[in-house]
């Protein structure tokens, strides 16, 4: 003697998904539109200084006017006795050479980068002065060691260099 | 005839696919952006330098020693330099270095700067209209028919497309005679390391340096356009669009109107 009808098939009543792919798509378009893709994971550890006013790199990445290098600490710990001041890491060195040792010499760095230009020529008309170079270097790597870098940047005529940072809160005014 | 009825579709594993396309994205891309400081190397020049003075004003010379340790050289005239005990003061330096001899352009300057053209140890400014320009840019091409070594021609030709960048944009914004605040032509940032200097610290003052800039070029847009460098600044960079080309004009005048002159240099001694 229920007052309410009794479901006849015993289980609830299905949910409609047919809505769920809409959904799911929406997420899928903010997370292409919002995110920026990951360039190659560097060989060394890294933790970057925290700074202000900052430049936005990414009209240069979505034009790839950039290179990237890393300063740190070698992944692997048992190397990290041969690098006192600091490990580099070539963003696509590592492909190329055969030596794994180059990953870490600054002497490459004329060849490298000449060489990334020319992978470039196509895409871009831009000269090789216009090309930035990008340095991402940990907290406590000495000063010396970029201006190694910045030195055989000049020799090859690559002029533009940005020092990497991650961005902090604005001080209160 | 019958109509044959439509198969339906099944599009239940449709939203397994989109998870999938999901999840590939959400592991290869990054949220954060990169952030740097983008600098110009200087050029190796081949013309030997000019022996010329500069003087102690004109340069805002920082200095970083091996221990991480800070100091504005000869900022209180010669020999007279100060040591800085809270880097997060030094842009507030900065900012005083770059307006204390500036016409002030609203009351708050008026009252924070008094006297300006009269503090010794901070760069004089000059008045300079898009016909005074004209007037330079026809020196130099006079001087341009005389010069014939390419080397000196090729710098006095980039001359004169500043000149002709600064009065195409004095004219637009200033009319043709209105003297235009500029700050001396030497007037630069020094930022001097030692080896040692670590990575923070060096990134620390740069962060100081573009904080002060940005806050100048901050005063004298909201003063001049009404908005902030900043915003114009985002506006500008959209790129292949037509809307922004006046704010990329007024980017341009700002940058001249407030030079970011930084020399960055290591000392070995």
């Amino acid at each position: 003697m229920s007052k309410f009808k009794k479901n006849s098939r015993g289980g609830g009543p299905t949910v409609n998904t047919a809505s769920l792919p809409d959904i799911v798509f929406m997420l899928l378009f903010y997370f292409m539109v919002a995110t920026t893709s990951k360039e190659v994971d560097p060989t060394v550890k890294l933790i970057q200084p925290k700074a202000r006013y900052t430049e936005d790199l990414t009209p240069y990445k979505q034009r790839s006017e950039i290179d990237f290098i890393y300063i740190g600490k070698p992944n692997k710990s048992s190397r990290e006795q041969e690098f006192p001041e600091g490990a580099l890491s070539l963003d696509n060195v590592a492909q190329t050479s055969r030596d794994p040792d180059d990953l870490y010499n600054t002497e490459k760095i004329g060849e490298w980068k000449t060489q990334k230009f020319d992978a470039k020529k196509l895409k871009t008309n831009k000269p090789i002065g216009e090309i930035v170079t990008c340095i991402k270097a940990d907290k406590d790597t000495p000063i010396n060691i970029i201006w190694k870098i910045r030195e055989k940047l000049e020799d090859v005529k690559a002029l533009k260099i940005a020092y990497a940072v991650n961005q902090k809160g604005r001080k209160k005014e | 005839m019958a109509r044959r009825e439509i198969p339906e579709i099944n599009a239940g594993s449709m939203a397994d696919i989109a998870f999938l396309l999901l999840l590939f994205f959400l592991v290869t891309t990054t949220m954060e952006k990169d952030q740097a400081y983008i600098r110009d190397i200087p050029e190796e020049s081949k013309v030997p330098p000019e022996n010329q003075e500069i003087q102690t004003r004109n340069v805002f010379h920082i200095y970083a020693n091996n221990k991480d340790q800070l100091l504005l050289v000869d900022r209180n005239g010669p020999g007279n330099s100060v040591p800085v005990k809270n880097i997060e003061n030094l842009s507030e330096d900065i900012y005083k270095w770059y307006l204390s001899n500036r016409k002030p352009i609203n009351k708050k300057m008026a009252d924070m700067f008094p006297n300006p053209g009269n503090n010794e140890s901070f760069p004089q400014y000059y008045g300079m209209s898009a016909k005074d320009c004209e007037i330079e840019i026809e020196k130099f091409e006079k001087s341009l028919t005389q010069i014939k070594d390419p080397v000196k021609s090729k710098t006095v030709a980039k001359d004169i497309r500043e000149y002709e960048v600064k009065s195409r944009l004095f004219k637009k914004f200033y009319g043709d005679d209105e003297k235009v605040q500029l700050i001396n032509v030497k007037a630069h940032i020094r930022i001097e390391i030692q080896p040692k200097t670590s990575y923070e610290l060096f990134t620390q003052i740069q962060s100081e340096v573009e904080e002060a800039i940005c806050k100048v070029r901050n005063e004298i847009a909201l003063n001049q356009f009404g908005e902030t460098y900043e915003k114009i600044r985002t506006k500008a960079s959209i790129e292949n669009d037509k809307k922004y080309d006046e704010d990329r004009k007024k980017q341009k005048l700002l940058q001249i109107l407030v030079p970011q002159r930084v020399i960055e240099i290591l000392t070995k001694k």
